[in-house]
């Protein structure tokens, strides 16, 4: 399973740049519905289906608040439905919020497979590769936070038996006690470093990575895919416009091939994992 | 009999978020009740009213036909010479340049989005033209007989035979006779 | 070769007029095994910071340190953080990443070794410390043992020639302490990496070592090896502290006063062959026994607990199964149990911390349980130790119960700024200002010097005999056995055995005091050192 995960993180990470990229800035259903549709398939995958269906179930909801709260706010469109307090409740509107609902879902989808692919590991490598002493940072704060929350409940606990006066009172205190506790450990932490040789001068940022051939061909298909998406929406041909009323453009070669690019950009992970996973299995069944 | 105190606290709880609750849901059936709603047809019909005093309200894009959206570019919305509504409503006691324009634009059945309520009024669009769409300087101004006033729509209150002006500018008025001072 | 040689070492920190460090004069010589004794406040910290260049605090020095034929202060950083390796105390807070990987590879990023070599390093350390299984994992699930172990490995990634240890087993369970030192003794022995080593418990190390150094007052008073430590120590101060915490076998040796030069025994083998063929062994028991193992006559039960089930996840396993405990009023009982057998949950289950699923507990009414936790630390939120003090109730009982722990000199201090004995102590007072009738400590003795660990038994015998009940939990068998009434062993989630602290030792094989293992086949139910010394006096020796 996520098979997909060990490919380089820098490319992984301009893949997922390139999906919410077009999810996020296009407002065209076509590619929206493909964008959810292989987020849906990519999670099910990563997790399994079941969980991926409750999950989906569970933003639907959100997703129909807004497509109801767009109108509300917005009063173009050419189609009045009802007037509400003399502004229009267009059809458009609707349509629109509708569009914006679903991509909010498409974000929040393809944000749950990027959690799961993309661990602390990979964003410390990316960021060491920009500056070693962010990543360092990053990681002391991953590696400091639960610590802080750990001991700051353990001394909760303790106090609550034992504080009399206002509850509030407590907690100010237990927090001060836990950040006093946090400086006097920062100073054992700083001298463990200093100890092992931090900022002597030169430092590299060791990463378990390395660029392989199956990256490189990742990354070169995912550049051309994604060019081939965006020849037709910067050129809009595949634009679609809400307001005053809906019009799609017609459906010549240049949107056709993008709609079909982005398809493939879209399905490409989650048909990777079960390629894998198939043969895995197969390989079993010849053991 | 003696009630243990978390047990009654735990029951205080429930009925704060109860009554919270429930107010909560009378909130939003009075505002939905507050809500006028009518439908198309109602909306644009016109009321019969007994006053002999009109006003002229006349809303012109002249200014942005030369930079029309995409989507309005020969479509019904916006006739070919910019004019979109040339006409006489009839005068009413209190009346603003908003009130006006209302009345102007559902005789002529002409599509108009605003925002807010009472002084705050805002004019967003008329007939799908909307400001921003001929660039980051582009709205809607008003003028009562050619003076453009410095209070809010629904705040300039205008007499009887006033000519209201509803003009698009794509250049914070400078281009409609209006230029802004900064003051 | 030497590795150190320091000349006249002298060091005061700032606005302090009295010497921290005085005139110490030693050498180390490579491939040595130095261990380093005193009390808590002795020096012991700041001279080992001393040897680390960048770790030295800020303050007047005099004096010399000569490593390796060149002035420890012309040595560059990077050559002083390669060759001088550094493991402190505390295990979490040396940890600065948040994977084990990252971890390991943290001090070769800092003198920036190629990658190919940090990929070989961490995987050949995380294999040699046996972290390979966890190499992947955050670090904060990793237990105290494995966090030590993993400080040590990313300090031994460059390859240090000397290693330098402040206390590093201190805060470790019995187990992964002596895991912990058995690879300290590997990396001296097979890879003659010198050592030198500060610590409080010295039954695992002691006859390992080649060096015994003991600091007193910020002074070398003696610098000898193992086996004759003793007599230096003793020309120089009769009654000196240490020698109390001595191995057991050494402290018979030193008590009973025999002049061997040869043959000093420094562990438990080596005592029991000194016990075998120096004394006549014909008296196995003491008389005085039955005296002694009196039961509390009075059988007032405090707390019951009846088929205790406990467990922390829904789907996890038992912790506690089918545990039951009756604790009498005013006995002191004791918890033992290897790690994770489920002590500190029993004892949170009894002071109300948590909650068991099935099961009676019963306590007589009107108790008043107080808990104290494993990390004293917590129970102070306050700038001075008296502001918390005057949370409780009995604001009018701080100065006598301060007097009565004697730490009226502390009040006014930071909590932080206490050793681990004196907040030990401050925290079972603010604990007594709740007037307790039961007290239930979580591993009080956990990182306390010998000195603080005889005090803190004096304080709960004192409590004892003001009416409080005690419960305790701890893995230290010494201390256990001699402060308790009534100890337990607690195994896979029930108390297997249960006796009066004597009985319960002597009958123990393996769970039982350094002194019992010593005894065994010689006397019976010897579980304290005094026991064997009057025994062996009983006896008389051999060839007299």
């Amino acid at each position: 399973m996520k098979a997909f995960s060990n490919f380089h993180p820098v490319v992984i990470f301009i893949y997922f740049i390139a999906v919410f990229s077009v999810s996020m800035f296009t407002q065209s259903p076509v590619y929206l519905l493909i964008s959810m549709t292989g987020s849906f398939l990519f999670l099910c995958v990563l997790n399994t289906v079941k969980i991926s269906i409750i999950s989906f179930l569970k933003y639907i909801p959100f997703s129909i608040l807004i497509m109801i709260l767009n109108p509300l706010f917005s009063h173009n469109g050419a189609t009045p439905l009802f007037f509400i307090n003399n502004n229009a409740f267009t059809f458009e509107t609707l349509i629109y919020g509708a569009i914006l609902g679903l991509m909010i879902l498409c974000v929040i989808f393809w944000f749950k497979s990027f959690n799961i692919i993309f661990n602390s590991e990979k964003i410390l490598f990316l960021f060491g590769k920009i500056s070693p002493k962010i990543s360092l940072i990053f990681s002391m704060a991953l590696h400091f936070i639960p610590n802080f929350s750990r001991y700051f409940n353990e001394v909760l606990a303790i106090q609550k038996k034992l504080y009399k006066k206002s509850k509030f009172k407590m907690y100010i205190s237990c927090f001060s006690a836990v950040v006093t506790h946090s400086l006097e450990t920062s100073v054992d932490t700083a001298d463990s470093m200093s100890a092992r040789g931090h900022s002597t001068g030169k430092v590299t940022n060791y990463g378990r990575f390395r660029f392989k051939t199956d990256d490189f061909i990742l990354l070169v298909s995912i550049l051309i895919l994604i060019i081939l998406t965006y020849i037709a929406i910067v050129t809009g041909a595949s634009k679609v416009s809400y307001y005053p009323v809906i019009i799609f453009s017609n459906l010549d070669l240049i949107t056709f091939i993008s709609y079909l690019a982005f398809a493939a950009l879209c399905f490409l992970p989650g048909m990777y994992e079960i390629k894998e996973d198939l043969k895995w299995k197969y390989s079993i069944s010849k053991i | 009999m003696v009630i243990p105190i978390k047990t009654t606290i735990k029951r205080v709880n429930n009925m704060k978020k109860q009554i919270t609750l429930i107010i909560l849901f009378l909130y939003l059936i009075t505002s939905f009740c507050a809500c006028s709603i009518k439908n198309v047809d109602d909306y644009y019909q016109t009321e019969e009213t007994i006053s002999t005093d009109t006003v002229n309200v006349k809303v012109d894009c002249i200014t942005a036909l030369s930079s029309l959206p995409k989507e309005l570019e020969n479509s019904n919305y916006i006739p070919q010479d910019g004019i979109i509504i040339d006409t006489v409503v009839e005068y009413e006691n209190g009346d603003t340049a908003f009130t006006v324009l209302t009345k102007a634009a559902k005789k002529d059945k002409i599509m108009i989005d605003y925002n807010g309520e009472g002084s705050s009024v805002y004019v967003r669009g008329i007939s799908y033209l909307y400001e921003f769409d001929c660039g980051d300087l582009s709205g809607w101004m008003v003028s009562i007989n050619g003076e453009f006033s410095d209070v809010g729509a629904n705040s300039t209150y205008i007499k009887p035979n006033d000519t209201v002006e509803w003009r698009y500018t794509c250049d914070l008025g400078s281009d409609i006779g209006n230029a802004y001072t900064g003051e | 070769m030497e590795v150190f040689n320091i000349k006249n070492l002298s060091f005061s920190y700032p606005k302090s007029s009295k010497k921290a460090l005085n005139n110490i004069s030693l050498t180390i010589e490579q491939g040595d095994f130095v261990l380093l004794c005193g009390k808590s406040g002795s020096g012991k910290s700041t001279f080992l910071k001393m040897l680390k260049p960048q770790l030295t605090p800020a303050g007047s020095i005099s004096g010399e340190i000569i490593f390796n034929r060149k002035n420890l202060i012309e040595l560059s950083k990077k050559e002083s953080a390669e060759k001088i390796g550094f493991v402190m105390q505390n295990p979490d807070s040396q940890i600065v990443t948040d994977k084990v990987y990252h971890e390991l590879s943290f001090a070769m990023e800092n003198l920036a070794y190629d990658r190919e070599k940090i990929r070989l390093k961490s995987g050949e350390m995380a294999s040699f410390f046996g972290l390979s299984n966890v190499f992947n994992n955050d670090t904060n699930s990793l237990s105290g043992g494995q966090k030590q172990l993993l400080n040590l490995a990313s300090v031994l990634t460059l390859q240090p020639e000397v290693l330098i240890l402040d206390e590093p087993t201190s805060q470790l369970d019995p187990l992964s302490a002596e895991n912990f030192l058995n690879i300290l003794k590997k990396l001296n022995r097979d890879f003659g990496i010198t050592v030198i080593i500060s610590e409080h418990n010295f039954e695992e190390i002691f006859d390992f070592a080649n060096k015994v150094a003991v600091l007193d007052n910020g002074k070398v008073c003696a610098y000898n090896t193992p086996d004759k430590i003793s007599v230096d120590l003793k020309n120089y101060d009769e009654n000196h502290p240490i020698l109390d915490a001595f191995p057991v076998s050494l402290r018979v040796y030193n008590i009973l006063n025999r002049n061997y030069c040869n043959n000093v025994p420094l562990n438990i083998n080596q005592g029991r062959k000194f016990l075998k063929e120096t004394f006549n062994n014909n008296i196995k028991k003491l008389d005085e026994e039955k005296k002694i193992t009196h039961v509390i006559k009075n059988k007032n039960v405090v707390i019951s607990l009846k088929n205790i089930y406990f467990r922390y996840e829904k789907n996890g396993n038992d912790i506690l199964k089918d545990f039951n405990l009756i604790v009498n009023k005013g006995e002191i009982y004791t918890l033992l149990g290897a790690n994770g057998s489920g002590k500190s949950t029993a004892v949170k289950i009894i002071s109300g911390i948590l909650k068991s699923y099935h099961g009676k507990i019963k306590l007589s009414k009107n108790e008043n349980i107080m808990y104290l936790p494993q990390n004293p630390l917590i129970l102070f939120v306050k700038e001075c130790v008296i502001n918390d003090f005057e949370l409780s109730d009995n604001r009018d009982k701080i100065g006598e119960i301060s007097k009565i722990f004697g730490i009226e000199h502390l009040l006014y201090n930071h909590p932080y700024d206490l050793s681990g004995g004196e907040i030990q102590k401050a925290a079972i007072a603010k604990l007594m200002l709740f007037s307790p009738s039961v007290m239930i400590l979580d591993e009080p003795t956990k990182g306390i010097d010998p000195f603080a660990k005889n005090e803190l038994k004096k304080i709960l015998k004192n409590l004892q005999k003001n009416g409080v009940t005690i419960i305790i939990v701890t893995h230290d068998t010494e201390f256990a056995c001699s402060v308790s009434d009534r100890c337990g062993l607690l195994f896979n989630g029930n108390i297997i055995s249960e006796n009066s602290s004597k009985e319960f030792f002597g009958n123990n094989g393996f769970y039982t005091t350094s002194a019992n293992k010593m005894s065994r086949g010689f006397y019976e139910n010897a579980v304290l050192i005094e026991d064997i010394i009057k025994l062996c006096n009983l006896n008389g020796e051999k060839n007299a």
